[in-house]
């Protein structure tokens, strides 16, 4: 079995990433886009905001987390009570 | 001959639902090394079945059938009956080739009641023939449920029946009100008005009706607060039950929520809720099974806000995103239970690095993520945007724009499930592919998940079973780019707070605290409270023992008053004094001792 290493593989998704989000954004400048409301005609509209919006709500999981987060045994499903 | 079999069947009415049900019941009987051919034949000869019977009963026409009272409809075609019900038959067929090695017979039996039930609802007409199948599947899950040899499957099995019954109950309500009040049983469209919440406004006897209704269904669909029940049950059922139960359940609430509640308005911001919450639980969730079922809920949340538009468009995308949420949920639940499977392990904390021993699964899993972030050449890709562009038609700026929002965070649960399982760290688990019943069933369920999605075939896959034409342009440059963008720079967001999202060995907090954590800590509290009344009580009554002993030993014990011998001569002073104060009395009360 190969023995994967976590950077090593996030190195090989980043340089994927990049990658294909140039292509998409070269793309997205050659090709026709319309839009049909004024936000939208924004340069990379649907890049920026779905990060924007994904960094929320990873920032908003972290925070609940806090709260929310228990060890494994905490039902403890193993008593009869 | 079996055009003969089939021709008798429709001339003779029979419910398709029967072939799978009845059909099922063969199952325990026959060898293991034959049961693959048995589930197949009694999947195909379903599929063709409800194909030929499509054909032959024309859409919302119905055979009826007099019981008692009631006129009974069991085969009425509905406008999205042929789509839903292709997708039960598909998921059953390729769970039972992926558990056929593995399962209890039991629990493919269950299986199968469970998704012919579910074709069963698709065809009802009337609303006592969509409970009673209803319920079935009810049971039948809990059976899958029990089947499992998950550690504590039984407890989680005891929570989903109490549930589910429950929500059987409000939906029986519901059905028995609309009966008694309109005099049919036939299925009508439901609105649930907000307006019966408000102070003011009159209690009006149909908005109670459809409010018993939908909340029924919206227990079955997961809707929060009543959703815990989804993470709970699908994470102790075994490989192959999760399978049966990812697809059956929720889909067949959103079939009826088509039929019954399309158009209701309020369902869109619940629907919005759902995304989110399914989201953020799924990012906190370590269990790899309970990740995907919060996954189902946020696409289930997505599919609501489709069912609130209630356009022809937005019916369709629904229906469409449902039938591929079927497939592709279901080879993710697959892939999860294969590395169960193997590894003996469920949690992301404890697994990683699998890609390179366990390939198949890894490229399965991959499409199965693919479908799920509706990238272009996948199912989700031209079905997940007719709900997006159905908002935009009708002018629902507001709504269209949450929903590309929501699109993108539904990225980040797909990548999650892949990143930590499959790369990552290694795990160093020496392991493989699982064995070859399950492998065929994950490439069955991958290829379902791309070949509907080529150009070149949608419209006479996916499309061709919607009720009406679908004009919407799937694969055009500007959607393939902008879908591309949402995705990769959703992903983008994922490995920048990469460090955030690490998998750790805890258990989220969900709505199930107040009855598996609150309500055992009140009834604790409750019964340590009343032993201080018991404990008194106790105490005194034990005082009261006592004293009355004393008092008894005191009189009548040895050596004690009454127990005494007394002489001959006092024993009969006593008595003439009791002899003469006898007499007195009788005298002066006129020898009436006792008055009449």
């Amino acid at each position: 079995m190969k023995k994967q290493t976590s950077g090593k593989s996030i190195i090989i998704v980043w340089i994927l990433l990049i990658n294909f989000l140039g292509a998409t954004i070269v793309a997205g400048f050659i090709g026709n886009i319309s839009t049909s409301y004024n936000f939208e005609g924004q340069v990379v509209f649907d890049s920026w905001y779905g990060t924007i919006i994904c960094i929320a709500i990873i920032l908003v999981a972290k925070f609940l987390g806090f709260f929310l987060k228990r060890q494994e045994s905490y039902y403890k499903e193993g008593r009869n009570d | 001959m079996i055009n003969e079999i089939i021709q008798y069947f429709v001339l003779h009415n029979i419910p398709p639902s029967f072939v799978m049900i009845i059909g099922s019941i063969i199952i325990p009987f026959t060898k293991r090394y034959f049961r693959l051919a048995t589930v197949s034949i009694i999947s195909a000869a379903t599929l063709v079945y409800i194909w030929q019977l499509v054909l032959v009963i024309e859409v919302n026409n119905t055979v009826q059938v007099k019981v008692g009272d009631f006129l009974l409809s069991p085969l009425y075609v509905h406008p999205y009956t042929l789509i839903f019900s292709t997708a039960f038959c598909i998921v059953a067929f390729a769970a039972a080739l992926y558990g056929v090695a593995q399962s209890r017979s039991c629990e493919l039996v269950a299986g199968f009641i469970s998704a012919g039930s579910a074709i069963g609802v698709c065809f009802s007409g009337d609303f006592i023939t969509m409970f009673l199948y209803w319920e079935i599947i009810a049971l039948a899950s809990c059976v899958i449920i029990f089947s499992s040899k998950e550690k504590y499957a039984g407890k989680a099995g005891v929570r989903y029946a109490i549930i589910h019954f429950f929500s059987g109950v409000l939906f029986l309500a519901g059905i028995v009100a609309q009966i008694y009040l309109s005099g049919s049983s036939q299925l009508v469209n439901l609105y649930a008005d907000m307006a019966i919440l408000f102070p003011g406004f009159a209690l009006d006897m149909n908005g109670i009706i459809s409010w018993l209704m939908l909340l029924g269904i919206l227990i079955n669909l997961a809707a929060p607060p009543f959703s815990a029940w989804l993470p709970d049950s699908y994470s102790k059922a075994s490989p192959a039950g999760a399978v049966f139960l990812s697809a059956i359940v929720t889909k067949t609430s959103i079939f009826v929520m088509i039929i019954v509640f399309s158009g209701t308005k309020f369902l869109a911001f619940l629907g919005m809720f759902m995304v989110i919450y399914g989201v953020i639980y799924a990012l906190l969730e370590s269990d790899m099974r309970r990740l995907l079922a919060y996954g189902i809920i946020s696409q289930v949340g997505f599919m609501l806000v489709g069912v609130s538009i209630g356009t022809d468009m937005a019916l369709n995308g629904v229906a469409v995103l449902a039938f591929v949420h079927i497939i592709y949920k279901a080879l993710l639940f697959m892939c999860a239970g294969s590395v169960m499977n193997v590894t003996g392990k469920s949690s992301l904390a404890e697994l990683g690095g699998l890609s390179g021993a366990m390939r198949i699964t890894t490229f399965c899993a991959f499409i199965g993520v693919l479908s799920m972030l509706a990238a272009p050449l996948t199912a989700s890709f031209v079905s997940k945007p007719l709900i997006i562009a159905a908002a935009k038609d009708e002018g629902l700026m507001q709504t269209w724009f949450i929903l590309l929002v929501l699109a993108s965070a539904m990225v980040l649960p797909a990548i999650k499930f892949q990143w930590f399982l499959f790369f990552n760290r290694d795990s160093e688990i020496k392991v493989s592919d699982p064995p070859l019943n399950m492998v065929l069933g994950m490439i069955f369920l991958a290829a379902l998940c791309v070949i509907p999605a080529m150009p070149q075939f949608t419209q006479f896959t996916l499309y061709k079973m919607l009720p009406s034409p679908v004009e919407y342009k799937a694969y055009t440059l500007e959607h393939v780019i902008t879908d591309l963008q949402g995705i990769l720079f959703s992903a983008m967001a994922f490995f920048l707070l990469l460090p955030l999202l690490k998998p750790s060995k805890t258990i989220t907090l969900d709505f199930d605290w107040f009855y598996r954590g609150l309500a055992r800590y009140i009834i604790l509290a409750f019964f340590k409270i009343s032993e201080v009344p018991i404990q008194f009580i106790r105490i005194l009554f034990k005082k009261l023992i006592r004293q009355s002993r004393y008092v008894l030993h005191s009189t009548h014990g040895p050596g004690s008053v009454m127990a005494r011998s007394w002489a001959i001569g006092t024993t009969v002073m006593w008595t003439i004094v009791m002899l003469g104060v006898y007499l007195i009395v009788y005298y002066f009360s006129g020898g009436v001792i006792f008055p009449k």
